[in-house]
């Protein structure tokens, strides 16, 4: 510890020693040594004091000019980084059903009058697509309708199914028909032919009514009903009367 | 979290892209780094500036930091570098300290009722001297001596900074006040 100095005097304390005697940072027994060596040795202490005001200096400035100054904000691109915003979500990244939820929030009276739109358009395209339905019939559709689609379909009672009699009747089972001979015969026969077709149309009106009404499916019966007749003819003008008289005709011309 | 860890986890953490971990780290050295620029530059608005871009400087190099060496070494070294780097730009030189002085100093010690104008003026003088002296020391002598007296760190602090023996920065810092005493006693002639 104790060695020669610049001077090259014996017992003096080196530049490092005074150094950190002067800050403070030496030991707690070189100090005491030092500050005995100090008192005795005018080199060393005009080195020290040439260090001291040139310390003492410097932190006078320090004090005078730095230490009264604030820290300057230091910013940078880290700063945009770890904004608290950033895990907030853009509306770009956001899914229509947020943004929908969002906006709902924002404009309830908007959003509810939008839905009572859509709500009313539609019913008013149901409205429409029913009306062309019945207004517009085709004949399929009709003849869908006066015919029970269902397998669960209700059974049909046995006051509307038509006799055996009448139901080999059949206006079309032309080789099951025995032709009369004379005219006065095949009137007749027509007679009864057209007696027999009535009452099978109207036994299968009957059990259309009832079937529609029983109908699983759900289909409306009024639609049958109220289908327009596009023949411009009446219900109880049955075309199969015209084809009895026509066979009848035709097997009487024979 | 972030403050129980070291300078240089933190940099682990700030390459792996933690923002955050940047931010404690200029928590931590920016006060001492923008000592280290006010007493290598002498003027605040000069040593903002370059505390500010020492740590762009350093947050935009961080892939180049090299595991062994201490922040604390990597930070005031790329100070230094920003301090020197502004210096030579603006080259500014002593004098031009008392031309363009805004005068806030100057107010503060006349509006002083403790003092009078002439100990005040005396004051001022002596201050500017000190500074103009330590700005002239070369800059190895200057950093160790402005990083003991600004940033008040301890010798083995500067030691680990610098990546110096720790009698090199005893060494470095009596030469510095050695010489800051001559130029204390000679510039005084110069500015009158």
């Amino acid at each position: 510890m104790n060695r020669n100095n610049n001077n090259g005097s014996f017992g003096c304390f080196s530049q490092e020693d005074l150094v950190a005697y002067l800050y403070g940072e030496i030991k707690e027994t070189d100090r005491a040594r030092l500050d005995v060596h100090l008192a005795g040795c005018r080199v060393c202490t005009e080195d020290f004091a040439a260090l001291s005001e040139s310390h003492f200096s410097i932190y006078e400035w320090q004090r005078e000019e730095f230490a009264s100054l604030s820290t300057p904000e230091i910013t940078g691109p880290w700063q945009n980084l770890s904004e608290p915003e950033r895990s907030v979500p853009t509306p770009n990244s956001l899914s229509w059903l947020d943004r929908a939820k969002a906006s709902i929030a924002a404009y309830p009276r908007w959003a509810f009058a939008a839905v009572a739109l859509c709500f009313l358009a539609m019913i008013i395209w149901l409205g429409f697509i029913n009306l062309r339905t019945v207004s517009i019939p085709n004949e399929a559709t009709v003849y869908e309708n006066t015919i029970p689609r269902s397998t669960n379909a209700a059974p049909v009672p046995n006051e509307l199914k038509p006799s055996p009699e009448v139901a080999v009747t059949r206006p079309f089972a032309k080789k099951d028909v025995s032709e009369p001979a004379n005219s006065s015969e095949r009137r007749v026969v027509a007679q009864t032919r057209k007696t027999s077709v009535v009452a099978v149309a109207d036994n299968a009106r009957q059990h259309q009514r009832h079937q529609g009404l029983a109908d699983s499916r759900g289909r409306r019966p009024e639609i049958a009903r109220k289908a327009p007749n596009l023949s411009g003819i009446e219900e109880d003008e049955d075309n199969t009367l015209r084809l009895a008289d026509l066979f009848a005709e035709v097997g009487g011309g024979k | 979290m972030l403050t129980n860890l070291t300078d240089e986890q933190l940099v682990d953490l700030a390459v792996s892209e933690d923002s955050e971990a940047f931010g404690e780290i200029v928590k931590r050295w920016e006060r001492k780094i923008f000592a280290l620029c006010f007493g290598m530059l002498g003027r605040e608005d000069e040593a903002s500036d370059a505390a500010q871009e020492t740590f762009i400087a350093a947050y935009r190099n961080l892939s180049n930091f090299r595991g062994e060496a201490r922040v604390s070494s990597w930070l005031h070294r790329i100070a230094v570098n920003q301090c020197l780097t502004t210096k030579r730009r603006k080259r500014t030189r002593a004098e031009e300290f008392i031309d363009d002085d805004d005068g806030s100093a100057e107010n503060t010690f006349v509006a002083s009722p403790r003092h009078s104008p002439a100990f005040a003026t005396e004051k001022i003088e002596r201050l500017v001297i000190v500074r103009q002296a330590v700005t002239a020391l070369p800059v190895d002598l200057r950093q160790v001596i402005v990083m003991k007296e600004f940033e008040e760190m301890t010798f083995q602090e500067i030691s680990e900074a610098l990546e110096l023996p720790l009698s090199t920065v005893k060494s470095r810092l009596y030469t510095a006040l050695k010489q800051l005493r001559m130029r204390l006693e000679r510039l005084p002639l110069e500015v009158t």
